[in-house]
């Protein structure tokens, strides 16, 4: 420790040197390049002192590996399952010394007689798990590493595509709302829920089994249109094949069935239409094809953002979010309002309240089937029955390319 | 303060005694929305009825807030109300209009305020708020043990050719805490098309509803009420769908709101 102190302070000081003298020579060393390299190996010498970065996240993977009982059929290509549990499927049995490799690093096991393997001290990330086996077709499957203990195989949280989150909540406008075809703007009333929305959308994101890329959140001031679109630019460029964003809304909104109706979010500093949003999107380099994007919305008329229609001086044919790829879980239709109601001592937004009661509390009863993944059809059916059981006018809507869309994953 | 055996003995006997009054009456115990009030307003000849049921055994002092949503509630008019005691009170009232930054405004909603100005209830007004208009009713207001009939009507969505509508409608009806069976009486108007797979997903069950495609217009919908106290609201499922090869659209209509309103209580027109 006293050395490292010693270097540290020396380096340190030919560093100064180095910004006074072109050259200048101390103990044994020249001293005289650049500055800069000094600044790094300083910085460097810090890191190790100081252990500010900490260890480099790692997980694991864990499960069995079963081939196919009849091995004249399996020589001929048959090929090996890799499963999370013990129980042995119809038709296969245990696999031993079967090698189980994670490629890119030196994570390796050799099942036992049971066909277990357990890697362990693997860096989080999307990674290519490798069985080989002499009598065996090589076996390959991509999944993502999390962070903490080893993930089972078949765990539907180490499938590829993780969520990406932009959460938003706008409580008060920073000014009146000026609203296409009105002449005058409006003064949007302060909405309760926002704030108390956005600690509950997080608490469900951070909560320790959740399956998360990265999330980001944007409150009232910071709410602004630059900053939304900043946001969605950043965490579209981090997105892998499969990922999946997630657009986070509470506030107020505009819309209403009339097809010519101008549909929006209100944000701190100005409206975000649909088709702004929409159009936004494209071009922040997003791929429907390998990233779905799911918009959830807590605010009046927001259904109008699933009904395609958008205002017609802007492009009359365009279908904004009614395309592939797209989903939105709206909180209400678009022509009725979405309440803000009084839960415990808080008040939230009824829809947000439902949705992250049903994707994290009560047993996460928004799972209907249990699989670890949450899509936007078991959460709507989840909010709509508690709609109904508090006697609620107002009902979720859903866009969507397919019944599948998953907003949330867990481990 | 202590308290002695013939007051203890006292207390016990008041609280058995409101324990078996409400197990005889059928009362539900206090809940988080109890205080809120049942309501329902149409509009009929031109004018507003509104109706309020009050399943207290106070007088209840009410204010009556017409007024729309947009961007937050905007109230044109108010008017204040007494609902006696165990009574669903009868009012009318002039469409009210008002002038707003778009021009004329008409209010669609009409916000119920308590003494306190709480918000205790809110109705959309049947006829005038735009999310009404996907359902007709023979009457709001019906005797616990009648039937309730509902019409529902499809919109006319100027879509491609691509699109198909879908209708599906819940077999089953809930009323406060109780559940019973709703029946598709009879085509209402228009040509009938029954669909054998309406695009639910694989959590819901195609048998759990009646379902309807494309060609359909109107249904008439029989819900056999039973025989309860107090007021409660018929509530079902409706699920519209519009399909195209791109994706669906999933609209959760609401019911009708039909009250359905038991013997104890008093029907009182003002």
């Amino acid at each position: 420790m006293e050395i490292k102190l010693r270097i540290l302070i020396e380096i340190f000081l030919r560093m100064v040197c180095a910004n006074r003298h072109k050259s200048i020579r101390m103990g044994e060393i020249q001293v005289g390049k650049s500055k800069w390299v000094l600044l790094a190996v300083l910085l460097g010498m810090m890191v190790m002192m100081t252990g500010c970065f900490g260890p480099t996240p790692k997980g694991g993977i864990e499960g069995f590996v079963f081939a196919p009982t009849d091995d004249a059929v399996s020589r001929g290509g048959e090929p090996l399952l890799v499963k999370g549990l013990v129980e042995v499927p119809a038709g296969y049995r245990p696999l031993k010394d079967a090698i189980v490799t994670v490629k890119g690093t030196f994570s390796r096991d050799i099942t036992d007689g049971s066909g277990h393997f357990l890697l362990d001290g693997i860096t989080v990330g999307h990674k290519e798990l490798t069985v080989t086996h002499p009598n065996y077709q090589p076996y390959s499957q991509e999944i993502h590493v999390y962070e903490g203990r080893p993930t089972k195989i078949d765990s539907p949280g180490i499938k590829l595509g993780i969520g990406y989150y932009l959460l938003i909540g706008v409580s008060n406008p920073e000014h009146s709302i000026y609203i296409p075809g009105c002449e005058n703007g409006w003064t949007a009333p302060e909405l309760q829920g926002p704030a108390r929305d956005l600690d509950a959308m997080e608490y469900a994101l951070t909560q320790h089994d959740t399956c998360v890329g990265k999330y980001s959140t944007r409150l009232d001031d910071d709410a602004t249109v630059a900053n939304v679109l900043n946001d969605i630019r950043y965490l579209i460029s981090l997105m892998k094949d499969n990922d999946y964003l997630v657009i986070y809304f509470s506030g107020h909104g505009i819309g209403g069935e009339d097809k010519w109706r101008f549909d929006a979010i209100v944000l701190h500093d100005g409206l975000l239409a649909d088709y702004e949003l929409e159009e936004a999107l494209t071009n922040s380099g997003l791929d429907r094809r390998k990233n779905k994007v799911t918009l959830i919305i807590d605010a009046c008329h927001s259904g109008s953002f699933a009904d395609g229609n958008i205002w017609r001086l802007r492009a009359p044919t365009s279908k904004a979010f009614m395309k592939w790829g797209y989903t939105v879980l709206a909180s209400s239709n678009p022509n009725q309002e979405s309440e803000e109601d009084l839960y415990g001592t808080s008040t939230y937004g009824a829809f947000t309240y439902h949705l992250v009661r049903g994707l994290v509390g009560d047993g996460r009863k928004a799972d209907r089937n249990s699989d670890g993944a949450i899509t936007a059809q078991e959460a709507r059916l989840h909010i709509n029955e508690q709609m109904i059981r508090e006697g609620r006018d107002q009902r979720a809507e859903l866009w969507s390319s397919g019944n599948d869309t998953v907003i949330f994953k867990y481990r | 303060m202590t308290m002695t055996f013939r007051t203890s003995i006292a207390l016990v006997v008041i609280t058995l005694i409101l324990c078996i009054s409400t197990a005889l009456a059928g009362a539900k115990l206090p809940g988080r929305r109890d205080h809120y009030f049942h309501a329902v307003a149409w509009v009929y000849q031109g004018r507003v009825t509104l109706a309020i049921a009050n399943t207290s055994s106070s007088h209840e002092e009410l204010t009556t807030a017409f007024g729309y949503y947009l961007l937050g509630q905007r109230i044109i008019d108010e008017f204040s109300v007494t609902v006696p005691p165990k009574t669903i009170l009868i009012t009318t009232y002039p469409v009210i209009r008002g002038d707003s930054p778009r021009g004329y405004v008409t209010a669609d909603t009409i916000f119920i305020h308590d003494e306190n100005d709480q918000q205790i209830g809110m109705t959309q007004i049947i006829g005038i708020h735009p999310a009404t208009t996907h359902y007709q009713v023979d009457r709001y207001l019906v005797p616990a043990g009648e039937e309730a009939i509902a019409y529902l009507e499809t919109p006319d969505p100027e879509l491609g050719i691509d699109a198909k509508i879908y209708l599906s409608i819940g077999k089953t009806y809930r009323l406060g805490d109780r559940m019973g069976k709703l029946v598709v009486d009879k085509v209402h108007r228009g040509g009938l098309e029954r669909a054998t797979k309406p695009p639910l997903s694989d959590l819901e069950d195609p048998k759990d509803f009646h379902n309807y495609s494309y060609g359909w217009r109107g249904l008439a919908i029989k819900i056999h009420t039973p025989k309860i106290r107090g007021v409660e609201r018929i509530d079902f499922d409706i699920e519209k769908f519009i399909s195209t090869p791109e994706g669906t659209a999933r609209h959760g209509l609401s019911a009708p709101p039909i009250l359905v309103y038991g013997p104890d209580m008093i029907l009182m027109e003002e």
